[in-house]
């Protein structure tokens, strides 16, 4: 117990209850997780991730190392918040994290002491390396399980998360990064020129630093500039405010990315902002000073500890101690002594603070140790005292140790720009020795960095430099930013740090309090060589927590340039990579879960089916009717029954999928001789033929059938795979290789529902459907093309078959077509009509030898497919220089034969391997693989297609398809690919 | 059989103020590879549209579609190729979605990666874009009631989709 209420800061009355860890607990609004926790006496809110050393509240913002929790429970738990920026809401359950059994006593902090007494073992720097080196039998029994139990944090939620996201795109001309003073005054500034203005900023209430000063009298007209600046943004309609959300990215093209929380029926919204000029205003992150035990609960930041009792009236502790190597950190033990709390030292490690300074320490009784260090927080679990001691000039020994009591041990190592966007920009920062510190210096294009984010501590001068930008920013687009009332006060920002990167000290010194890294292993990277600051960064992980190396990184890459003897400047940083802060998966995936994961195709007939009772299958964005079970019919039943009666009677299928292009131009009947290896041009008006397209390399690329409308118009369709590729490819074609060309395609596949009706009875359905037609063979012959209407909606009459029976494919305007599908349907009553799905489809192509996407894989050569008599000698094609290469016309490749159970009940799965011993080992000779299968009711046996090894001329071979992860090895008879009707009599009718 | 995707969906003020009216389209693409333009305006009788404009007469209205490429909205049946200027009936291949309300340009930033705020995409103006995967093309219509109406057009089959994903993400606007 050290934190308590104390005065009201800028929070609201209200009483607000929440639980930690079921434990029933008051809040005010306004207050974050983190302070209601201080105020309720809370020290220690969780365990550390590779130690499980105690953790508490480091912090007030974004930079938060200590306080990570669970916020919600169930699908809405979100593990690892960082309760500084979780506002409490009525009811809210937060949980400690990394406890066993309770944050108080954990089991698991023998960790801790493992690393202690045997330096580099299990969790020192580079463990995963280490760990996973020998011998392999222990990483899953051994090291995979001790180091997942141990490591990580929190539990991510077993179940799903109920609640809704949102994905906001937005434009502005000008973006504010951060709603600080100098933030807020760039936005105010630029929303005076009219143009649109968004500004960011993560916390709830706007201010920045500004809410780090004390709600006094002697504030009262500095707040008020605050309120009035913020009512002022809100006030114009030019201006997007975004609290509570978080700026994590910015990309190419000034993109910006955040995730916003908000409070409502959606939870979060990922926004991306296109801007035309980006300010960075982020301000800065103090860091922490690296001595021993500076993780330990109580051990705080002093800006942090400030806001606590300023602005949410939570004072952290009884008595406070500062340590400091620089001014910014007097203001603390300042304010808290002013409002009546005990500071028992201020410690600092310079030798003079300057006489204002120590006049203020002196009028408050303040005792004030200059030249000296803490060395150790001490406590058994949180801090109760500190030792302290002198420091030598050189920096690298202390004497004088002594003890001074405290429950609080504000510190301070400096401010560290928040440079994470400028970086993304592409430009490295730069070390700026006047604050220690990495600065922006050269600006991305479009990029201007304001304020403390670029090195400017003072509240004037960073307003000033912040309207400046705004100004440079409007004027670059043509507008005229505005003047802004500068602030009543001004708070000078030179800190006059001196560097101290470590203490000479014992006990654990943490440099990324986050990922358990300390100091040790900064240096035992530097003596394994992992020299440079990337290397140094993935060997020990520091700065990979979810504060992204905000506190630790200038501590790390100092140290680091103190082992290497080098400056560092030299040492550099290394860069930042978005997201800069935990954002939710949730965000990301918006809406698109469940039924919006991904957009469903429909076809017009798409109702029709689901009410016919079809089982549905994926086939590509669409979902195509598989079968349609009549009761108690298995899938099996099911396919066989349509087959058989496609074959013996008539039956419809939706085709819609395919790709449908019309092609049109004085050129059109050329092109097509070009992307076919077959003459178009010689095709008649009315007329349709069948087309194969080779890739340029001479493989096999789609097929089709393409019908000559008119001399100057043709009507393709593709496979549904190739649908949206084929038209890119033609598209591409016509823009890039021959623009001479004079020909247009577009896609009309959305124009037509497509449905084809086959078997013996099919002429006779259409007659019946549609008596204004003549189907007769010699006004409608097989390849026949025939233009129509019904019902004042116009159609297509293809007589084109893809299962060998007499067959058309109707094509009709796609808001008619399931009048036209129903009454084909109607008409067909008289011959039995059934519909059939994807399964029939396939069982009548693989009867008749046809291929499709199974077989035209992308391997495939007109040869291997006996399609190679087709390819015109007359002209020239796409594939046609690079088809015959000695590699693609070998003898000894796999072609495609037909295969046939011969146990004729036994089915042989797609996939299998072509062998020639039953008993064939992993190390046999392959020969060939099964690309498709069936059942045959007509041939009342289980065939299939497949590529065979010089298959053309080893029919009536019998080998064996074998499929080892089943353990099935089936004899199968090797066959012609035409199973049925291998004259094509039926076709023709 | 009546189209199952047609419709008018209207959200509880408490949502959103914003419909969405679902219906067939009539259309022709009209192109060509010469003078276009100037045939385009002969045989449709109307003012071509410059790049990213639609030219609105009577009942009809031209719609540019890049490069030598119009889409003409019309109830004629009977165009056909003539001179040069091919004409490609396209009639239902698309599905248009009329959304209008205060929060349309809210509804729209939902999915739509294109700047409509006020004053950056004017009446009579198009651009061709796609929402949430799915592509679409959107008009910028006159008012209605003193509120922006925006005019999406999408291939017929994802219309459902569409449909889906905005009347959903309509409910929490508000």
């Amino acid at each position: 117990m050290s934190g308590f209420r104390h005065g009201a800061g800028r929070l609201g009355d209200a009483q607000l209850n929440f639980t930690f860890d079921g434990k029933p607990m008051l809040a005010r609004t306004g207050d974050t997780v983190a302070s209601a926790l201080l105020a309720n006496g809370v020290e220690i809110v969780g365990r550390s991730f590779k130690y499980h050393r105690p953790r508490g509240v480091t912090s007030s913002g974004p930079e938060e190392t200590g306080a990570l929790v669970t916020i919600g429970a169930g699908g809405k738990a979100d593990p690892n918040a960082r309760a500084t920026m979780e506002p409490i809401t009525a009811g809210l359950e937060v949980f400690s994290q990394n406890c066993f059994p309770s944050p108080k006593f954990d089991l698991m902090s023998i960790n801790g002491l493992a690393g202690a007494v045997l330096p580099g073992s299990l969790f020192s720097a580079g463990f995963y390396y280490k760990t996973f080196m020998w011998p392999a039998a222990l990483w899953y029994k051994f090291y995979e399980p001790a180091i997942r139990s141990a490591a990580g944090m929190g539990v991510p939620p077993k179940v799903a998360d109920p609640d809704i996201y949102d994905r906001i795109q937005m434009f502005c001309e000008v973006a504010v990064v951060g709603g600080g003073s100098a933030g807020l005054s760039a936005a105010l500034s630029a929303s005076q020129s009219g143009l649109r203005v968004v500004l960011f900023d993560e916390h709830n209430d706007l201010g920045g630093q500004l809410l780090n000063e004390a709600n006094s009298e002697a504030n009262a007209d500095l707040e008020q500039w605050r309120a009035d600046t913020v009512a002022a943004l809100h006030a114009a309609s030019n201006v997007r405010v975004l609290t509570r959300a978080v700026c994590w990215g910015r990309f190419d093209g000034n993109m910006l990315a955040a995730h916003q929380s908000v409070d409502g029926k959606v939870r979060q919204n990922y926004i991306k902002v296109q801007a035309k000029k980006i300010i960075i205003a982020a301000g800065a992150i103090e860091r922490p000073l690296v001595f021993g035990n500076n993780d330990k609960p109580n051990v705080m930041l002093a800006s942090g500890a400030r806001r606590m009792l300023n602005h949410y009236g939570t004072a952290t502790g009884k008595m406070i101690a500062v340590f400091t190597n620089n001014d910014s950190a007097y203001q603390t033990a300042f304010d808290y002594s002013d409002a009546g709390i005990k500071v028992s030292a201020v410690v600092d490690s310079r030798q003079y603070p300057g006489q204002a300074l120590v006049d203020g320490c002196k009028s408050r009784g303040i005792p004030l140790h200059t030249q000296s260090v803490v060395t150790e927080a001490k406590g058994w679990q949180a801090v109760r005292s500190i030792e302290i001691a002198d420091l030598a000039a050189n920096g690298q020994s202390v004497s004088n140790r002594r003890r001074v009591a405290c429950d609080v041990l504000a510190h301070s190592g400096g401010w560290t720009p928040q440079v994470q966007m400028a970086s993304h920009g592409g430009k490295p920062p730069v070390y700026d020795k006047k604050i220690a510190a990495f600065v922006v210096g050269d600006q991305a294009p479009d990029t201007y960095s304001v304020g403390a984010a670029e090195g400017e501590n003072g509240l004037l001068a960073g307003v000033s430099q912040a309207i400046e930008a705004a100004k440079a920013a409007c004027a670059e687009l043509g507008g005229t930013a505005g003047s802004v009332t500068a602030p009543p006060q001004d708070r000078d920002g030179a800190t006059n740090v001196v560097p101290l990167w470590s203490v000479p000290a014992k006990g654990k010194q943490l440099v990324d309090i986050q990922h358990d890294v300390t100091a040790a292993d900064v240096i035992q990277s530097h003596r394994e060589g992992f020299v440079s600051v990337e290397h140094l960064k993935r060997y020990t992980t520091l700065g990979m927590a979810n504060d992204q190396g905000r506190t630790s990184n200038v501590n790390a890459l100092a140290i680091m340039a103190q082992c290497r003897g080098i400056s560092i400047a030299e040492a550099g940083t290394t860069r930042f990579r978005a997201p800069i802060a935990p954002v939710s998966m949730g965000g990301f995936a918006g809406r698109e879960i469940g039924k919006h994961f991904k957009p469903v195709r429909r076809t017009p007939m798409q109702e029709w089916h689901e009410k016919a009772g079809a089982v549905f299958v994926q086939a590509g964005m669409y979902m195509r009717p598989q079968y349609y079970p009549q009761a108690g019919e298995t899938i099996d039943d099911a396919y066989e029954r349509e087959t058989a009666h496609v074959r013996q009677k008539v039956g419809i299928c939706d085709v819609t999928s395919l790709g449908k292009i019309e092609i049109v131009g004085p050129d059109a009947a050329e092109f097509l001789d070009r992307v076919y290896i077959n003459m178009f041009s010689t095709l008649k008006v009315g007329k349709a033929r069948y087309g194969v397209m080779l890739r340029e390399d001479g493989i096999v690329y789609d097929d089709g059938t393409t019908s000559r409308f008119a001399e100057d118009r043709f009507f393709m369709t593709t496979t549904t795979a190739k649908a949206g590729p084929v038209m890119a490819y033609l598209e591409r074609c016509l823009e890039i290789d021959w623009p001479e060309l004079k020909v247009r395609v577009s896609s009309v596949s959305e124009r037509w529902g497509a449905m084809a009706v086959a078997g013996p009875d099919s002429r006779a359905t259409l007659t019946a459907a549609f008596p204004s037609v003549d189907f007769s063979n010699e006004a409608f012959p097989f390849m026949g093309v025939v233009h129509a209407e019904h019902n004042g909606a116009k159609m297509v009459l293809l007589r084109i078959s893809f299962s060998g029976e007499m067959a058309y494919e109707v094509y009709a305007e796609s808001e008619h077509a399931t009048d036209m599908w129903q009454t084909i349907i109607d008409a067909g009553q008289a011959y039995d009509i059934v519909p059939y799905g994807l399964e029939t489809l396939g069982a009548l192509r693989i009867e008749k030898g046809h291929v499709t996407g199974a077989e035209l894989d992308g391997r495939v050569t007109l040869g291997d497919v006996h399609m190679d008599g087709m390819a015109s000698k007359k002209k020239w094609f796409v594939g046609k220089n690079l088809k015959d290469r000695e590699g693609l016309v070998h003898p000894d490749r796999p072609q495609l034969v037909g295969l046939r159970s011969v146990d004729p009940r036994t089915p042989i799965s797609t996939g299998s391997i072509l062998v020639t011993d039953a008993n064939a080992s992993a190390g046999a000779d392959k020969q060939g693989w099964v690309s498709s299968m069936t059942y045959s009711p007509e041939l009342g046996s289980f065939i299939a297609l497949g590529f065979l090894r010089g298959g053309k001329d080893r029919i009536g071979e019998r080998i064996y398809a074998a499929y080892p992860v089943k353990g099935r090895t089936v004899e199968v008879e090797v066959v012609s690919n035409h199973f049925v009707d291998p004259t094509n009599e039926r076709v023709k009718g | 059989m009546a189209n199952a995707l047609n419709g008018h969906f209207e959200m509880p003020q408490t949502f959103a103020a914003v419909s969405i009216d679902v219906t067939a389209t009539n259309m022709w693409q009209l192109e060509g590879c010469e003078n276009v333009d100037a045939k385009v305006a002969t045989m449709t009788g109307m003012a071509i549209p410059a790049q990213g404009q639609v030219t609105v007469q009577g009942d009809e209205r031209l719609v540019w579609a890049g490069r030598d490429r119009y889409l003409l909205t019309t109830n004629r049946s009977d165009l056909a190729d003539n001179d040069g200027v091919y004409a490609t009936d396209q009639t239902y291949g698309k599905t248009q979605l009329l959304i209008t309300g205060e929060d349309a340009r809210a509804l729209l930033s939902r999915g739509l990666p294109l700047d409509i705020d006020e004053g950056q995409f004017a009446i009579g103006e198009v651009q061709h874009s796609h929402i949430n995967h799915i592509g679409v093309s959107v008009i910028r219509n006159n008012d209605v009631s003193g509120q922006p109406q925006f005019e999406v057009w999408v291939m017929r089959g994802f219309a459902k989709s569409l449909t889906d994903f905005l009347v959903h993400s309509a409910h929490t606007l508000r």
